[in-house]
């Protein structure tokens, strides 16, 4: 933890909410993103973002400061995103509903643009697919690189339940990828070249 | 054909130890199923690090302060609320009290109504004696103190209800400036 982070949260202990807004400014983006990830829609996420940062203000007292701060901020957002999507019973997010993302690429031609946006609608598409938790635990370990420690410390599962959420979501992912792969490759006329 | 472990090593993130790797080689050479999911795995690895760090809209620490302040005064509502509601439920409870206390049991509605009247009645009455008495006095007492006393008595609560409205006013402005 650093000095500057250990004395904002000194402050915001003794309730100066400016120093917890720092604390927000600092680490709006990784706690936006995985509540973006989780949520699949813009708006829910920034109304995820701004309960996680509540929760945490207002447990700051309960904050062990063994542990990274960051890694608690996603524990909060993650199991506030997981009982959002429980209790709004929405399995599959369709392809079309899905907003796109802003992917600046300036050296990028308009078709490989294209091509990357697809693949993120995808991607998107399949992520959406996997249960909540399931979801939580590949986000975590591929973005924001967690071991399965941090992992089952965060989403409140043993290690073992990890390792075992982590087997069965990549294996779905792989195989969801696969038959989305299909129809595209079934599509192509005989003289079309591949594009995988 | 089984592919156990081999389907777990391919989808695992961990290092194999070099037993493991050769065991998982001599599988994806007679295998048709592994060798497709371990390709279909690396490209959604590989795409699921390649999608892009998003962001949230600027001003999300001003909105998330509105929206703390917001959270803020509703819970002081609901706090004002709650204390009402005590009163409310303690004022009913002691009305109950007095009223069983005055008819030494639950009254029919025409003795309640009847009881009611005699309160209000007697309250009247008080209320009568007590202006009287103080009309009494004022007419009594300014010929015995002087002139000088009543205004030091009147200067004097001036400035106590002076010092007591400039309190209030400035504690809350004091207070929210501290906070900022």
């Amino acid at each position: 933890m650093s000095s500057t982070e250990a004395e904002l949260i000194n402050r915001a202990l003794r309730a100066d909410s400016n120093a917890f807004a720092s604390l927000v400014e600092l680490y709006q983006t990784p706690v936006y993103h995985l509540c973006y990830r989780m949520m699949g829609d813009s708006g829910e996420a920034e109304d995820a973002a701004q309960e996680t940062f509540l929760r945490a203000y207002q447990n700051l007292k309960r904050y062990d400061r063994t542990r990274s701060f960051i890694t608690w901020l996603l524990s909060i957002a993650a199991h506030y995103c997981i009982d959002q999507i429980r209790r709004r019973r929405a399995p599959i997010v369709p392809l079309d509903v899905l907003p796109d993302e802003a992917v600046p690429d300036p050296v990028a031609g308009p078709e490989s643009i294209s091509t990357r946006r697809d693949s993120q609608q995808r991607m998107r598409v399949l992520l959406a697919s996997l249960n909540s938790q399931d979801r939580a635990a590949i986000i975590l370990r591929y973005w924001y690189d967690l071991s399965d420690e941090e992992i089952a410390d965060s989403l409140s599962l043993t290690v073992s339940a990890v390792k075992s959420r982590l087997h069965r979501a990549r294996r779905e992912l792989a195989q969801l990828w696969q038959q989305q792969s299909e129809p595209q490759l079934s599509d192509r006329r005989p003289y079309e070249p591949s594009t995988l | 054909m089984n592919h156990q472990p081999f389907e777990e090593w391919l989808l695992s993130d961990e290092d194999l130890t070099l037993e493991e790797e050769r065991a998982l080689q001599t599988h994806l050479e007679v295998c048709q199923e592994c060798p497709q999911l371990n390709e279909r795995w690396r490209e959604v690895r590989a795409e699921i690090r390649r999608m892009p760090e998003v962001g949230p809209a600027p001003g999300f620490a001003r909105r998330w302060q509105a929206r703390l302040e917001a959270e803020r005064i509703q819970k002081q509502r609901r706090q004002t609320w709650f204390l009402l509601l005590i009163c409310g439920l303690g004022a009913i409870g002691l009305a109950i009290g007095g009223v069983y206390q005055r008819f030494g049991h639950f009254p029919s509605p025409i003795e309640l109504v009847y009881g009611l009247m005699f309160s209000l009645t007697s309250g009247f009455e008080l209320a009568g004696r007590i202006s009287n008495f103080f009309t009494a006095l004022i007419q009594a007492v300014p010929p015995i103190i002087s002139l000088v006393l009543w205004i030091v008595i009147s200067s004097t609560l001036l400035i106590w209800t002076l010092i007591w409205i400039i309190s209030i006013w400035r504690l809350p402005i004091i207070k929210r400036s501290e906070q900022a």
